[in-house]
């Protein structure tokens, strides 16, 4: 089972989740976990804009040495 | 000379070069510091005195010998504890491992001792690097040397605490989420987070491998350069390690106090985000620090970010993800060892969709090239808040593994865990206190591997405030 990005999060729903992957988890905590995670899909909507099938993670690091900055100022 | 524990780590080094103060006189002075304050502030787990007196006995002899002495030759420094030493106990600030003791040396402590660091002991950290504040289950809470009932930033609380109460003269901390800006903002001191892949990692408590830094915490911007100067580069020991070559952090930096020294500089305001909420003392000591900055030349644009509310979020869906995996065997069988916020925060990652991890690390190649092309085409640096309120106290912070817990320690990161997420450097400089006696800092954002411009205006920065540091309460009494 997962938690997939369309379906709701109830707390009920995370503590399966959480208890497939063989960890112990309480409903208070799972409750916890499910205000976090919609935290996190809220803010996952900023990938829908920037995504391109092309990117790669490894391109990341590309973008990283490429844009190495050189002296400002004087 | 006077106490000595009281020079910068550059003026101790060139004393000890030039003759001027032996090593073994400066480890006593820190060790007698250290018997004296741990107790009221618990920012060590281990103190290696004897080793530390034969380590400055054979700097000595070396001085006196004549022979080539490294940047660092004879001062003492101190670790958060998840530095791994060959054959020594690495805690990593948790019961789980305060046994472990590693088979080989991290990178970076290779290089400070191939520099001539003395290594007073390791410092106290969150569980796991986990954690903001400085509170610790296992070893108990670091505290606030300016105040002991305020927190310290976290996780690299005890090297933000060892280092303001001129217990050692630099120390390597970890930055994850903002952990060696938060301590270093919240004790009044100089830390550094460099671009993702400067340092080596090698030997280094792992957290989230995406976003880990190994840093630097000092006195001051200038001893902050020199320990970068030493443990930066490429390390065939880490596939990550940046190969790009280390500039000469140091160089120019005693010019940054002439007038003008930042002219063409523009340091860049966020439009939105970094601001939002701020405490009115806070916003009045950072708009007093872009004066100070002003003063210097440089010139202070308004710069458009984007929702870096939302990049702070999304971040947990890389941090969490890949914590809760490192941990997973330990999550399943040793729950009760852990401190209930740490396991809490490591439940997040388990729930975290695998196509959405996935996303949040593929896409972050365009997020950072939308940043440089949007915001660092207008600035050379960003100027922002590293917290937006007056250090909290403990009490406000302790709030268990709940969802509470969660908000709270989510304000805290506000402003650090975005460039994480993007990888770049960013410096926090102290700039004054709160009417509460808290310390407050400004944090300086960077391009990409750009640390020797941060340096070079924190020292500008540094030189201009002229502000005199009060002394610490146990000094004063």
């Amino acid at each position: 089972m997962s938690v997939g990005e369309g379906d709701g999060l109830a707390g009920k729903t995370v503590e399966e989740v959480i208890s497939d992957s063989g960890v112990k988890v309480t409903p208070q905590e799972a409750e916890a976990v499910a205000r976090a995670l919609g935290r996190i899909k809220a803010a996952a909507k900023i990938l829908q804009r920037s995504r391109s099938f092309d990117d790669t993670a490894e391109q990341y690091y590309r973008t990283l040495d490429r844009n190495g900055a050189g002296e400002a100022g004087k | 000379m006077n106490d000595p524990t009281t020079l910068t780590m550059r003026e101790a080094a060139a004393a000890i070069a030039q003759g001027r103060l032996r090593a073994e006189t400066l480890v006593d002075a820190c060790l007698d510091r250290i018997q004296r304050i741990q107790p009221a502030l618990n920012c060590f787990i281990r103190v290696k005195a004897d080793a530390a007196r034969a380590q400055a006995r054979a700097a000595d002899a070396a001085v006196k010998a004549g022979r080539a002495l490294g940047p660092l030759h004879g001062v003492p420094l101190a670790h958060k504890d998840m530095f791994y030493r060959a054959g020594e106990v690495c805690t990593c600030g948790s019961k789980i491992r305060a046994d472990f003791v590693p088979d080989h040396t991290a990178s970076a402590l290779t290089r400070l001792d191939a520099a001539g660091a003395i290594e007073l002991g390791s410092l106290n950290m969150a569980e796991f690097a986990m954690g903001p504040t400085g509170h610790n289950d296992h070893f108990g809470r670091c505290r606030n040397p300016w105040n002991p009932e305020h927190i310290t930033g976290g996780s690299s609380s005890g090297s933000g605490v060892a280092i303001a109460a001129g217990l050692a003269f630099g120390a390597l901390g970890s930055d994850t989420g903002g952990s060696v800006r938060l301590p270093a903002a919240a004790c009044g001191v100089v830390g550094i987070k460099p671009t993702l892949g400067r340092i080596s990692r090698y030997g280094t408590m792992p957290l989230s491998h995406s976003l880990d830094c190994v840093g630097v915490l000092a006195r001051s911007v200038g001893d902050c350069a020199r320990l970068l100067s030493v443990i930066s580069g490429a390390d065939e020991n880490d596939g990550m390690s940046s190969r790009r070559p280390v500039p000469a952090y140091e160089r120019g930096l005693d010019d940054a106090a002439s007038p003008g020294s930042l002219a063409g500089v523009r340091v860049g305001l966020p439009d939105r985000y970094y601001f939002d909420g701020i405490d009115p003392e806070v916003a009045e000591l950072l708009a007093a620090s872009r004066n100070v900055l002003e003063q210097r030349g440089a010139r202070i644009v308004d710069v458009p970010v984007g929702d870096h509310g939302a990049i702070n979020d999304l971040s947990n869906a890389v941090l969490w993800p890949e914590a809760a995996g490192l941990h997973l065997p330990w999550l399943r069988d040793r729950p009760q060892d852990y401190g209930a916020q740490t396991r809490a925060r490591m439940l997040v990652g388990l729930g975290v969709p695998s196509t959405l991890y996935a996303e949040a690390v593929r896409v972050r190649a365009r997020l950072l090239d939308e940043l440089l092309r949007d915001t660092f085409s207008k600035c050379d640096v960003l100027h922002v808040p590293v917290l937006r309120r007056p250090v909290p106290t403990a009490a406000e912070t302790n709030v268990g593994g709940g969802a509470a817990m969660q908000e709270m320690l989510g304000q805290i990161v506000a402003n650090t865990r975005p460039f994480n997420y993007f990888g770049l450097p960013g410096l926090s400089v102290p700039i004054g206190f709160t009417r509460g006696g808290l310390p407050q800092a400004m944090q300086l954002v960077g391009r990409p591997f750009c640390e020797h411009l941060l340096f070079r205006i924190g020292a500008a920065y540094e030189a201009g405030s002229r502000r005199s540091t009060p002394r610490l309460p146990f000094d004063a009494a």
